[in-house]
Protein backbone atom coordinates (compact mmCIF):
# COMPACT_ATOMS: atom_id res chain seq x y z
CA UNK A 1 0.00 0.00 0.00
CA UNK A 2 1.06 3.53 -0.70
CA UNK A 3 0.71 4.48 2.90
CA UNK A 4 3.51 2.16 3.92
CA UNK A 5 6.06 4.54 2.44
CA UNK A 6 7.69 6.02 5.49
CA UNK A 7 7.86 9.75 5.20
CA UNK A 8 10.30 11.52 7.41
CA UNK A 9 11.54 9.11 9.98
CA UNK A 10 10.43 10.63 13.21
CA UNK A 11 10.40 8.18 16.11
CA UNK A 12 8.49 9.76 18.96
CA UNK A 13 10.15 9.43 22.35
CA UNK A 14 11.14 11.26 25.48
CA UNK A 15 14.91 10.92 25.55
CA UNK A 16 17.06 13.97 26.41
CA UNK A 17 17.66 14.43 22.69
CA UNK A 18 13.95 14.40 21.95
CA UNK A 19 13.43 17.03 24.59
CA UNK A 20 16.02 19.44 23.24
CA UNK A 21 14.74 22.68 21.79
CA UNK A 22 14.58 22.13 18.02
CA UNK A 23 16.35 25.45 17.44
CA UNK A 24 19.27 24.27 19.54
CA UNK A 25 19.29 21.00 17.64
CA UNK A 26 19.37 22.76 14.29
CA UNK A 27 22.29 24.94 15.31
CA UNK A 28 24.14 22.05 16.91
CA UNK A 29 23.75 19.97 13.75
CA UNK A 30 25.35 22.67 11.67
CA UNK A 31 28.21 22.94 14.15
CA UNK A 32 28.56 19.17 14.28
CA UNK A 33 29.02 19.07 10.52
CA UNK A 34 31.80 21.65 10.84
CA UNK A 35 33.41 19.59 13.59
CA UNK A 36 33.25 16.41 11.55
CA UNK A 37 35.23 18.08 8.82
CA UNK A 38 37.73 19.64 11.20
CA UNK A 39 38.85 16.36 12.74
CA UNK A 40 42.35 15.71 11.47
CA UNK A 41 44.09 12.91 13.32
CA UNK A 42 43.43 9.58 14.95
CA UNK A 43 42.83 11.11 18.39
CA UNK A 44 40.32 13.64 17.13
CA UNK A 45 38.51 11.01 15.07
CA UNK A 46 38.31 8.54 17.94
CA UNK A 47 36.92 11.30 20.12
CA UNK A 48 34.39 12.22 17.44
CA UNK A 49 33.21 8.66 17.01
CA UNK A 50 32.87 8.41 20.78
CA UNK A 51 30.75 11.55 20.72
CA UNK A 52 28.47 10.22 17.98
CA UNK A 53 28.06 6.90 19.77
CA UNK A 54 27.02 8.68 22.96
CA UNK A 55 24.50 10.67 20.92
CA UNK A 56 22.97 7.42 19.67
CA UNK A 57 22.87 6.01 23.19
CA UNK A 58 21.35 9.18 24.60
CA UNK A 59 18.60 9.25 21.95
CA UNK A 60 17.46 5.70 22.82
CA UNK A 61 17.04 4.99 19.11
CA UNK A 62 17.87 1.37 18.39
CA UNK A 63 21.12 0.63 16.60
CA UNK A 64 19.17 -1.30 14.00
CA UNK A 65 17.36 1.88 12.94
CA UNK A 66 20.64 3.77 12.71
CA UNK A 67 22.15 1.05 10.54
CA UNK A 68 19.11 1.33 8.30
CA UNK A 69 19.93 5.00 7.76
CA UNK A 70 23.47 4.11 6.78
CA UNK A 71 22.57 1.34 4.36
CA UNK A 72 21.54 3.58 1.42
CA UNK A 73 24.92 5.33 1.46
CA UNK A 74 27.02 2.16 1.53
CA UNK A 75 27.81 2.55 -2.16
CA UNK A 76 28.92 6.13 -1.65
CA UNK A 77 31.13 5.02 1.22
CA UNK A 78 32.67 2.26 -0.83
CA UNK A 79 33.31 4.62 -3.71
CA UNK A 80 34.94 7.23 -1.47
CA UNK A 81 37.06 4.61 0.21
CA UNK A 82 38.31 3.20 -3.10
CA UNK A 83 39.15 6.60 -4.52
CA UNK A 84 41.05 7.59 -1.43
CA UNK A 85 42.77 4.25 -1.23
CA UNK A 86 44.19 4.24 -4.74
CA UNK A 87 44.56 7.88 -5.60
CA UNK A 88 46.41 9.12 -2.53
CA UNK A 89 50.12 9.29 -3.21
CA UNK A 90 52.26 8.96 -0.12
CA UNK A 91 55.89 9.47 0.66
CA UNK A 92 58.18 6.48 0.99
CA UNK A 93 57.42 3.00 -0.29
CA UNK A 94 53.89 1.79 -1.02
CA UNK A 95 52.67 -0.93 1.36
CA UNK A 96 51.09 -2.79 -1.51
CA UNK A 97 51.86 -2.77 -5.19
CA UNK A 98 50.52 -4.73 -8.13
CA UNK A 99 51.54 -3.41 -11.50
CA UNK A 100 50.43 0.18 -11.68
CA UNK A 101 48.18 -0.15 -8.64
CA UNK A 102 49.98 1.16 -5.61
CA UNK A 103 48.57 1.69 -2.16
CA UNK A 104 50.34 3.89 0.34
CA UNK A 105 49.84 3.96 4.05
CA UNK A 106 48.45 7.49 3.71
CA UNK A 107 45.80 6.25 1.31
CA UNK A 108 44.63 3.67 3.79
CA UNK A 109 44.39 6.28 6.53
CA UNK A 110 42.54 8.72 4.29
CA UNK A 111 40.05 6.08 3.18
CA UNK A 112 39.34 5.08 6.76
CA UNK A 113 38.86 8.66 7.91
CA UNK A 114 36.60 9.59 5.00
CA UNK A 115 34.34 6.63 5.72
CA UNK A 116 34.28 7.60 9.39
CA UNK A 117 33.29 11.12 8.40
CA UNK A 118 30.40 9.97 6.25
CA UNK A 119 29.11 7.60 8.91
CA UNK A 120 29.30 10.24 11.63
CA UNK A 121 27.69 12.79 9.36
CA UNK A 122 24.68 10.62 8.57
CA UNK A 123 24.34 9.22 12.06
CA UNK A 124 24.78 12.59 13.74
CA UNK A 125 22.28 14.46 11.60
CA UNK A 126 19.65 11.75 11.64
CA UNK A 127 19.91 11.25 15.39
CA UNK A 128 19.86 14.93 16.18
CA UNK A 129 17.28 15.93 13.61
CA UNK A 130 15.16 13.52 11.60
CA UNK A 131 14.77 10.69 14.10
CA UNK A 132 14.10 12.77 17.18
CA UNK A 133 12.40 15.92 15.91
CA UNK A 134 8.89 16.02 14.48
CA UNK A 135 8.72 17.76 11.10
CA UNK A 136 6.36 20.31 12.61
CA UNK A 137 8.81 21.21 15.38
CA UNK A 138 11.52 21.48 12.76
CA UNK A 139 9.64 23.97 10.59
CA UNK A 140 8.76 25.90 13.71
CA UNK A 141 12.42 26.11 14.66
CA UNK A 142 13.38 27.10 11.13
CA UNK A 143 10.84 29.89 11.19
CA UNK A 144 12.27 31.22 14.43
CA UNK A 145 15.84 31.01 13.30
CA UNK A 146 15.13 32.66 9.95
CA UNK A 147 13.03 35.42 11.46
CA UNK A 148 15.74 38.05 10.99
CA UNK A 149 15.30 37.60 7.23
CA UNK A 150 11.95 39.33 7.52
CA UNK A 151 13.83 42.59 7.58
CA UNK A 152 14.68 42.03 3.93
CA UNK A 153 11.05 41.10 3.19
CA UNK A 154 11.40 37.33 3.02
CA UNK A 155 7.97 35.90 3.97
CA UNK A 156 9.43 33.50 6.51
CA UNK A 157 6.21 32.87 8.37
CA UNK A 158 4.24 32.10 5.22
CA UNK A 159 6.86 29.67 3.99
CA UNK A 160 6.92 27.90 7.33
CA UNK A 161 3.12 27.74 7.40
CA UNK A 162 3.00 26.30 3.90
CA UNK A 163 5.55 23.71 4.81
CA UNK A 164 3.69 22.75 7.97
CA UNK A 165 0.42 22.36 6.08
CA UNK A 166 2.07 20.35 3.32
CA UNK A 167 3.69 18.03 5.83
CA UNK A 168 0.44 17.63 7.67
CA UNK A 169 -1.45 16.63 4.53
CA UNK A 170 0.99 14.20 2.95
CA UNK A 171 -0.24 11.18 4.92
CA UNK A 172 -3.86 12.25 4.47
CA UNK A 173 -3.53 12.51 0.71
CA UNK A 174 -1.66 9.21 0.50
CA UNK A 175 -4.43 7.51 2.41
CA UNK A 176 -7.01 9.12 0.17
CA UNK A 177 -5.17 8.01 -2.97
CA UNK A 178 -5.19 4.50 -1.62
CA UNK A 179 -8.92 4.63 -0.99
CA UNK A 180 -9.73 6.01 -4.42
CA UNK A 181 -7.54 3.45 -6.17
CA UNK A 182 -9.35 0.69 -4.30
CA UNK A 183 -12.76 2.12 -5.08
CA UNK A 184 -11.99 2.32 -8.80
CA UNK A 185 -10.47 -1.15 -8.80
CA UNK A 186 -13.71 -2.39 -7.29
CA UNK A 187 -15.43 -0.99 -10.37
CA UNK A 188 -13.14 -2.95 -12.60
CA UNK A 189 -10.58 -0.26 -13.42
CA UNK A 190 -7.27 -1.86 -14.38
CA UNK A 191 -4.48 0.47 -13.43
CA UNK A 192 -1.49 -1.52 -14.56
CA UNK A 193 -2.29 -2.92 -17.98
CA UNK A 194 -1.34 -1.84 -21.47
CA UNK A 195 1.27 0.61 -22.69
CA UNK A 196 2.25 3.89 -21.10
CA UNK A 197 -0.57 5.90 -22.64
CA UNK A 198 -3.13 3.34 -21.48
CA UNK A 199 -1.68 3.50 -18.01
CA UNK A 200 -1.82 7.29 -17.89
CA UNK A 201 -5.40 7.18 -19.14
CA UNK A 202 -6.26 4.56 -16.57
CA UNK A 203 -5.18 6.96 -13.86
CA UNK A 204 -7.70 9.63 -14.79
CA UNK A 205 -10.39 8.04 -12.58
CA UNK A 206 -7.93 8.29 -9.69
CA UNK A 207 -6.48 11.73 -10.35
CA UNK A 208 -9.72 13.62 -10.85
CA UNK A 209 -11.28 12.66 -7.51
CA UNK A 210 -7.92 13.18 -5.84
CA UNK A 211 -7.51 16.70 -7.18
CA UNK A 212 -11.07 17.55 -6.36
CA UNK A 213 -10.70 16.39 -2.83
CA UNK A 214 -7.35 18.17 -2.45
CA UNK A 215 -8.89 21.42 -3.63
CA UNK A 216 -11.89 20.89 -1.43
CA UNK A 217 -9.63 20.30 1.56
CA UNK A 218 -7.57 23.38 0.77
CA UNK A 219 -10.74 25.39 0.52
CA UNK A 220 -12.12 24.07 3.77
CA UNK A 221 -8.84 24.59 5.55
CA UNK A 222 -8.56 28.18 4.32
CA UNK A 223 -12.10 28.78 5.45
CA UNK A 224 -11.49 27.24 8.85
CA UNK A 225 -8.34 29.30 9.31
CA UNK A 226 -10.13 32.46 8.35
CA UNK A 227 -13.00 31.67 10.71
CA UNK A 228 -10.46 31.50 13.49
CA UNK A 229 -9.13 34.88 12.45
CA UNK A 230 -5.85 33.72 11.00
CA UNK A 231 -4.15 36.69 9.40
CA UNK A 232 -0.54 35.70 9.13
CA UNK A 233 2.23 36.39 11.53
CA UNK A 234 0.95 39.66 12.93
CA UNK A 235 0.18 39.46 16.62
CA UNK A 236 0.05 35.67 16.54
CA UNK A 237 0.95 33.84 19.71
CA UNK A 238 1.86 30.20 19.92
CA UNK A 239 0.47 27.25 21.73
CA UNK A 240 3.89 25.67 22.06
CA UNK A 241 6.29 28.47 22.88
CA UNK A 242 9.83 27.34 22.27
CA UNK A 243 11.74 27.97 25.43
CA UNK A 244 15.30 27.15 26.22
CA UNK A 245 15.60 25.07 29.36
CA UNK A 246 18.41 23.74 31.51
CA UNK A 247 18.92 20.80 29.23
CA UNK A 248 19.43 23.11 26.26
CA UNK A 249 22.03 25.28 28.00
CA UNK A 250 23.72 22.17 29.32
CA UNK A 251 23.94 20.64 25.88
CA UNK A 252 25.41 23.82 24.46
CA UNK A 253 28.07 23.85 27.15
CA UNK A 254 28.82 20.17 26.60
CA UNK A 255 29.08 20.78 22.91
CA UNK A 256 31.48 23.69 23.38
CA UNK A 257 33.68 21.63 25.69
CA UNK A 258 33.58 18.83 23.15
CA UNK A 259 34.68 21.22 20.42
CA UNK A 260 37.54 22.54 22.53
CA UNK A 261 38.79 19.05 23.34
CA UNK A 262 38.55 18.03 19.70
CA UNK A 263 40.61 20.97 18.53
CA UNK A 264 43.15 20.27 21.23
CA UNK A 265 43.42 16.61 20.14
CA UNK A 266 43.90 17.83 16.58
CA UNK A 267 47.16 19.49 17.63
CA UNK A 268 48.67 16.35 19.20
CA UNK A 269 51.57 14.98 17.19
CA UNK A 270 50.85 11.68 15.47
CA UNK A 271 51.69 10.12 12.17
CA UNK A 272 48.14 8.82 11.66
CA UNK A 273 46.40 11.88 10.30
CA UNK A 274 44.61 13.14 7.24
CA UNK A 275 46.80 14.89 4.77
CA UNK B 1 -22.24 -23.82 1.78
CA UNK B 2 -23.22 -20.32 0.65
CA UNK B 3 -22.07 -18.36 -2.34
CA UNK B 4 -19.33 -16.50 -0.51
CA UNK B 5 -17.43 -17.88 2.44
CA UNK B 6 -14.69 -16.65 4.75
CA UNK B 7 -12.76 -19.58 6.18
CA UNK B 8 -10.55 -18.97 9.23
CA UNK B 9 -9.57 -15.59 7.85
CA UNK B 10 -7.13 -13.36 9.68
CA UNK B 11 -5.88 -10.00 8.49
CA UNK B 12 -3.03 -7.81 9.68
CA UNK B 13 -2.48 -4.19 8.61
CA UNK B 14 1.12 -3.02 8.07
CA UNK B 15 2.67 -6.35 9.10
CA UNK B 16 6.18 -6.30 10.62
CA UNK B 17 6.26 -2.55 11.18
CA UNK B 18 5.79 -0.63 14.43
CA UNK B 19 2.22 0.05 13.25
CA UNK B 20 1.27 -3.62 12.94
CA UNK B 21 -2.39 -4.17 13.75
CA UNK B 22 -4.38 -7.37 13.66
CA UNK B 23 -7.76 -6.30 12.32
CA UNK B 24 -9.35 -9.74 11.95
CA UNK B 25 -8.71 -12.92 13.84
CA UNK B 26 -9.95 -16.31 12.68
CA UNK B 27 -13.17 -15.11 11.08
CA UNK B 28 -15.67 -17.60 9.65
CA UNK B 29 -18.68 -16.30 7.79
CA UNK B 30 -20.94 -18.03 5.29
CA UNK B 31 -23.08 -15.78 3.11
CA UNK B 32 -26.25 -17.38 1.81
CA UNK B 33 -27.15 -16.89 -1.84
CA UNK B 34 -30.03 -14.54 -2.56
CA UNK B 35 -30.26 -13.26 1.01
CA UNK B 36 -29.49 -9.89 2.53
CA UNK B 37 -26.87 -10.49 5.18
CA UNK B 38 -26.15 -7.68 7.58
CA UNK B 39 -22.75 -7.21 9.16
CA UNK B 40 -22.94 -5.13 12.27
CA UNK B 41 -20.37 -4.13 14.85
CA UNK B 42 -18.85 -1.37 16.87
CA UNK B 43 -16.46 1.15 15.25
CA UNK B 44 -13.17 -0.55 14.46
CA UNK B 45 -14.54 -4.07 14.78
CA UNK B 46 -13.31 -4.98 11.30
CA UNK B 47 -16.40 -4.63 9.12
CA UNK B 48 -14.74 -2.63 6.37
CA UNK B 49 -11.80 -4.99 6.42
CA UNK B 50 -14.15 -7.91 5.81
CA UNK B 51 -15.73 -5.98 2.93
CA UNK B 52 -12.39 -5.49 1.21
CA UNK B 53 -11.42 -9.11 1.72
CA UNK B 54 -14.59 -10.28 0.00
CA UNK B 55 -13.60 -8.95 -3.42
CA UNK B 56 -9.89 -9.50 -3.12
CA UNK B 57 -8.76 -5.94 -2.52
CA UNK B 58 -7.05 -7.23 0.60
CA UNK B 59 -5.39 -10.61 0.81
CA UNK B 60 -5.95 -12.55 4.02
CA UNK B 61 -2.86 -13.13 6.17
CA UNK B 62 -4.18 -16.64 6.68
CA UNK B 63 -7.35 -18.48 5.76
CA UNK B 64 -9.37 -18.46 2.57
CA UNK B 65 -12.05 -16.47 0.79
CA UNK B 66 -14.21 -18.82 -1.24
CA UNK B 67 -16.49 -17.65 -4.03
CA UNK B 68 -18.74 -20.49 -5.18
CA UNK B 69 -16.31 -22.82 -3.49
CA UNK B 70 -13.20 -21.50 -5.30
CA UNK B 71 -10.41 -19.73 -3.47
CA UNK B 72 -10.31 -16.26 -5.03
CA UNK B 73 -6.54 -16.09 -4.61
CA UNK B 74 -6.02 -19.33 -6.48
CA UNK B 75 -3.63 -18.60 -9.38
CA UNK B 76 -6.21 -19.92 -11.85
CA UNK B 77 -8.80 -17.34 -10.77
CA UNK B 78 -8.61 -13.89 -12.33
CA UNK B 79 -9.00 -11.23 -9.70
CA UNK B 80 -10.68 -8.84 -12.14
CA UNK B 81 -13.41 -11.45 -12.66
CA UNK B 82 -13.86 -11.70 -8.92
CA UNK B 83 -14.29 -7.92 -8.75
CA UNK B 84 -17.02 -8.08 -11.39
CA UNK B 85 -18.78 -10.88 -9.56
CA UNK B 86 -18.46 -9.30 -6.11
CA UNK B 87 -19.27 -5.60 -6.26
CA UNK B 88 -18.12 -3.38 -3.42
CA UNK B 89 -19.54 0.00 -2.48
CA UNK B 90 -17.09 1.65 -0.11
CA UNK B 91 -17.87 3.56 3.03
CA UNK B 92 -18.45 7.18 1.89
CA UNK B 93 -18.25 6.30 -1.82
CA UNK B 94 -18.96 9.86 -2.98
CA UNK B 95 -15.29 10.60 -3.57
CA UNK B 96 -14.91 8.06 -6.36
CA UNK B 97 -17.03 10.00 -8.88
CA UNK B 98 -14.96 11.45 -11.69
CA UNK B 99 -16.77 11.45 -15.04
CA UNK B 100 -18.31 14.38 -16.87
CA UNK B 101 -21.84 13.21 -16.33
CA UNK B 102 -23.54 11.04 -13.80
CA UNK B 103 -24.60 8.71 -16.60
CA UNK B 104 -21.03 8.12 -17.71
CA UNK B 105 -19.88 7.65 -14.16
CA UNK B 106 -22.45 4.94 -13.49
CA UNK B 107 -21.45 3.41 -16.83
CA UNK B 108 -17.78 3.19 -15.82
CA UNK B 109 -18.09 -0.29 -14.27
CA UNK B 110 -20.22 -1.85 -17.05
CA UNK B 111 -17.88 -0.31 -19.65
CA UNK B 112 -14.90 -1.95 -17.96
CA UNK B 113 -16.80 -5.21 -18.26
CA UNK B 114 -16.89 -4.75 -22.03
CA UNK B 115 -20.69 -4.69 -22.43
CA UNK B 116 -22.34 -3.22 -25.51
CA UNK B 117 -23.87 0.22 -25.49
CA UNK B 118 -27.54 -0.75 -25.37
CA UNK B 119 -26.94 -3.05 -22.41
CA UNK B 120 -24.94 -0.38 -20.62
CA UNK B 121 -27.71 2.13 -21.10
CA UNK B 122 -30.32 -0.28 -19.80
CA UNK B 123 -28.25 -1.03 -16.73
CA UNK B 124 -27.47 2.60 -15.96
CA UNK B 125 -31.11 3.59 -16.05
CA UNK B 126 -32.22 0.57 -14.08
CA UNK B 127 -29.61 0.95 -11.34
CA UNK B 128 -30.26 4.68 -11.06
CA UNK B 129 -33.85 3.74 -10.37
CA UNK B 130 -32.86 1.23 -7.68
CA UNK B 131 -30.59 3.78 -6.04
CA UNK B 132 -33.37 6.36 -6.11
CA UNK B 133 -31.67 8.76 -8.49
CA UNK B 134 -33.93 10.89 -10.71
CA UNK B 135 -33.40 10.23 -14.38
CA UNK B 136 -33.01 13.93 -15.11
CA UNK B 137 -29.90 14.00 -12.91
CA UNK B 138 -28.10 11.56 -15.20
CA UNK B 139 -27.08 14.32 -17.60
CA UNK B 140 -25.57 16.50 -14.89
CA UNK B 141 -22.00 16.67 -13.67
CA UNK B 142 -21.57 14.46 -10.60
CA UNK B 143 -19.94 17.37 -8.82
CA UNK B 144 -23.14 19.38 -8.95
CA UNK B 145 -25.06 16.81 -6.95
CA UNK B 146 -25.85 17.02 -3.27
CA UNK B 147 -24.06 14.69 -0.87
CA UNK B 148 -26.96 12.24 -0.75
CA UNK B 149 -27.36 12.25 -4.52
CA UNK B 150 -23.63 11.60 -4.96
CA UNK B 151 -23.98 8.64 -2.63
CA UNK B 152 -26.81 7.26 -4.74
CA UNK B 153 -24.82 7.75 -7.92
CA UNK B 154 -21.90 5.84 -6.42
CA UNK B 155 -24.16 2.99 -5.31
CA UNK B 156 -25.75 2.87 -8.75
CA UNK B 157 -22.26 2.71 -10.24
CA UNK B 158 -21.66 -0.63 -8.56
CA UNK B 159 -25.21 -1.97 -8.98
CA UNK B 160 -24.90 -1.36 -12.73
CA UNK B 161 -22.27 -4.08 -12.90
CA UNK B 162 -24.99 -6.46 -11.65
CA UNK B 163 -22.58 -8.42 -9.50
CA UNK B 164 -23.71 -11.75 -8.09
CA UNK B 165 -22.87 -10.41 -4.67
CA UNK B 166 -23.00 -6.73 -3.80
CA UNK B 167 -21.30 -5.53 -0.64
CA UNK B 168 -22.38 -2.13 0.67
CA UNK B 169 -20.29 -0.57 3.42
CA UNK B 170 -22.52 1.78 5.42
CA UNK B 171 -24.58 2.87 2.42
CA UNK B 172 -26.84 5.02 4.56
CA UNK B 173 -24.31 6.57 6.96
CA UNK B 174 -24.79 10.27 7.49
CA UNK B 175 -28.09 10.58 5.64
CA UNK B 176 -31.42 11.82 6.92
CA UNK B 177 -33.97 9.16 8.00
CA UNK B 178 -35.94 9.46 4.79
CA UNK B 179 -32.80 9.18 2.66
CA UNK B 180 -31.76 6.11 4.65
CA UNK B 181 -35.07 4.42 4.06
CA UNK B 182 -35.06 5.23 0.37
CA UNK B 183 -31.58 3.87 -0.19
CA UNK B 184 -32.05 0.76 1.91
CA UNK B 185 -35.42 -0.12 0.45
CA UNK B 186 -33.96 0.48 -3.01
CA UNK B 187 -31.30 -2.04 -2.18
CA UNK B 188 -33.93 -4.51 -1.09
CA UNK B 189 -35.93 -3.98 -4.26
CA UNK B 190 -32.74 -4.64 -6.21
CA UNK B 191 -32.36 -7.94 -4.38
CA UNK B 192 -36.01 -8.87 -4.83
CA UNK B 193 -36.00 -8.20 -8.57
CA UNK B 194 -32.55 -9.51 -9.42
CA UNK B 195 -32.28 -12.24 -6.83
CA UNK B 196 -28.65 -11.26 -6.18
CA UNK B 197 -26.96 -11.66 -2.85
CA UNK B 198 -26.56 -8.51 -0.78
CA UNK B 199 -24.17 -7.89 2.09
CA UNK B 200 -25.04 -4.82 4.09
CA UNK B 201 -22.73 -3.24 6.63
CA UNK B 202 -24.19 -0.92 9.21
CA UNK B 203 -24.04 0.44 12.71
CA UNK B 204 -27.74 0.62 13.11
CA UNK B 205 -29.58 -2.27 14.70
CA UNK B 206 -32.89 -0.73 13.63
CA UNK B 207 -31.91 -0.71 9.96
CA UNK B 208 -30.58 -4.21 10.20
CA UNK B 209 -33.72 -5.55 11.81
CA UNK B 210 -35.76 -3.95 9.08
CA UNK B 211 -33.76 -4.86 6.00
CA UNK B 212 -31.67 -7.97 6.51
CA UNK B 213 -32.50 -11.67 6.56
CA UNK B 214 -29.36 -12.81 8.33
CA UNK B 215 -26.99 -11.07 10.67
CA UNK B 216 -23.33 -11.29 11.58
CA UNK B 217 -22.26 -9.42 14.70
CA UNK B 218 -18.58 -8.53 14.84
CA UNK B 219 -16.56 -7.45 17.81
CA UNK B 220 -12.86 -6.65 18.00
CA UNK B 221 -11.97 -8.50 14.83
CA UNK B 222 -13.95 -11.67 15.47
CA UNK B 223 -17.46 -12.89 14.79
CA UNK B 224 -19.50 -12.73 17.97
CA UNK B 225 -22.78 -14.26 16.78
CA UNK B 226 -24.32 -15.02 13.43
CA UNK B 227 -27.58 -16.45 12.18
CA UNK B 228 -31.04 -15.23 11.27
CA UNK B 229 -32.14 -11.90 12.69
CA UNK B 230 -34.25 -13.69 15.26
CA UNK B 231 -31.48 -16.02 16.38
CA UNK B 232 -29.03 -13.18 16.75
CA UNK B 233 -31.30 -10.77 18.60
CA UNK B 234 -32.13 -13.43 21.17
CA UNK B 235 -28.51 -13.27 22.31
CA UNK B 236 -29.08 -9.84 23.77
CA UNK B 237 -26.48 -10.21 26.53
CA UNK B 238 -23.71 -10.99 24.03
CA UNK B 239 -24.72 -8.13 21.78
CA UNK B 240 -24.77 -5.53 24.51
CA UNK B 241 -21.38 -6.74 25.65
CA UNK B 242 -19.96 -5.92 22.23
CA UNK B 243 -20.91 -2.28 22.67
CA UNK B 244 -24.04 -2.43 20.51
CA UNK B 245 -27.59 -2.12 21.66
CA UNK B 246 -30.68 -3.93 20.50
CA UNK B 247 -33.24 -1.85 18.61
CA UNK B 248 -34.96 0.64 20.88
CA UNK B 249 -38.36 -0.92 20.30
CA UNK B 250 -37.04 -4.32 21.38
CA UNK B 251 -35.72 -2.83 24.58
CA UNK B 252 -39.03 -1.10 25.26
CA UNK B 253 -40.88 -4.38 24.79
CA UNK B 254 -38.38 -6.32 26.91
CA UNK B 255 -38.87 -3.83 29.68
CA UNK B 256 -42.66 -4.00 29.41
CA UNK B 257 -42.50 -7.77 29.55
CA UNK B 258 -40.26 -7.59 32.60
CA UNK B 259 -42.93 -5.40 34.19
CA UNK B 260 -45.47 -8.13 33.64
CA UNK B 261 -47.22 -6.89 30.50
CA UNK B 262 -48.32 -9.84 28.43
CA UNK B 263 -46.63 -9.30 25.06
CA UNK B 264 -44.53 -11.58 22.91
CA UNK B 265 -40.79 -11.21 22.46
CA UNK B 266 -39.03 -11.01 19.13
CA UNK B 267 -40.24 -7.53 18.25
CA UNK B 268 -37.46 -5.79 16.35
CA UNK B 269 -39.09 -3.17 14.19
CA UNK B 270 -41.33 -0.26 15.04
CA UNK B 271 -43.86 -1.56 12.52
CA UNK B 272 -43.99 -4.89 14.35
CA UNK B 273 -44.22 -3.17 17.71
CA UNK B 274 -47.05 -0.99 16.51
CA UNK B 275 -49.09 -4.00 15.45
CA UNK B 276 -48.33 -5.86 18.64
CA UNK B 277 -49.29 -2.86 20.73
CA UNK B 278 -52.50 -2.42 18.78
CA UNK B 279 -53.61 -6.01 19.28
CA UNK B 280 -52.72 -5.75 22.96
CA UNK B 281 -54.86 -2.62 23.39
CA UNK B 282 -57.71 -4.19 21.47
CA UNK B 283 -57.43 -7.26 23.63
CA UNK B 284 -57.65 -5.09 26.72
CA UNK B 285 -60.74 -3.20 25.60
CA UNK B 286 -62.40 -6.44 24.56
CA UNK B 287 -61.85 -7.94 27.93
N1 LIG C 1 -5.30 1.03 6.52
C1 LIG C 1 -5.20 0.65 7.79
N2 LIG C 1 -4.00 0.57 8.40
C2 LIG C 1 -3.88 0.18 9.68
N3 LIG C 1 -4.93 -0.19 10.45
C3 LIG C 1 -6.14 -0.15 9.91
C4 LIG C 1 -6.35 0.27 8.55
N4 LIG C 1 -7.68 0.21 8.29
C5 LIG C 1 -8.26 -0.22 9.42
N5 LIG C 1 -7.35 -0.44 10.40
C6 LIG C 1 -7.63 -0.93 11.76
O1 LIG C 1 -8.27 -2.18 11.65
C7 LIG C 1 -9.37 -2.27 12.53
C8 LIG C 1 -10.63 -2.59 11.77
O2 LIG C 1 -10.93 -1.52 10.90
P1 LIG C 1 -12.22 -1.46 9.98
O3 LIG C 1 -12.06 -0.28 9.07
O4 LIG C 1 -12.42 -2.79 9.35
O5 LIG C 1 -13.36 -1.16 11.06
P2 LIG C 1 -14.94 -0.96 10.82
O6 LIG C 1 -15.61 -2.03 11.58
O7 LIG C 1 -15.23 -0.79 9.39
O8 LIG C 1 -15.18 0.42 11.58
P3 LIG C 1 -16.21 1.61 11.22
O9 LIG C 1 -17.53 1.20 11.71
O10 LIG C 1 -15.69 2.78 11.99
O11 LIG C 1 -16.14 1.83 9.74
C9 LIG C 1 -9.43 -0.94 13.26
O12 LIG C 1 -8.90 -1.13 14.55
C10 LIG C 1 -8.57 -0.01 12.47
O13 LIG C 1 -7.88 0.86 13.32
MG1 LIG D 1 -15.89 0.77 8.21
Amino acid sequence: MLKDITLGQFFPGSSPIHRLDPRVKLVLVVLLVVLIFSAKNIFAFSFLVLGVISLVLLSQISVKVVLKAIRPILILMLFTAIINLFWTKGTGDPIFALGFIKVWREGLVNALFMVLRIVSLVTGTSILLTYTTSPIALTDALERLLKPLKVIKVPVHEFAMMMTIALRFIPTLLEETDKIINAQKARGASLDKGNLIDKVKAFVPVLIPLFISAFRRADELACAMECRCYRGDEGRTRMKVLKMGEIDYLSIVVFLVFTAVLFFLNTLPTSISVR
Amino acid sequence: MGILTLENVSYVYSPSTPFEKEALHDVNIDFTEGKITGIIGHTGSGKSTVAQLLNGLLKPASGKVLLDGCDIFDPSVKLSDVRFRVGLVFQYPEYQLFEETVFRDIAFGPTNMGLDEAEIKRRVIESARFAGLDEELLGRSPFELSGGQKRRAAIAGVMAMEPEVIVLDEPAAGLDPRGRDEILSGIRRYRDEKGNTVILISHSMEDMALYSDELVVMSRGTVLVSGTVDEVFRQSALIEESGLTLPQITRVFDRLRADGVNIRDGVYTVEDGYREMLSLLKGNTNA
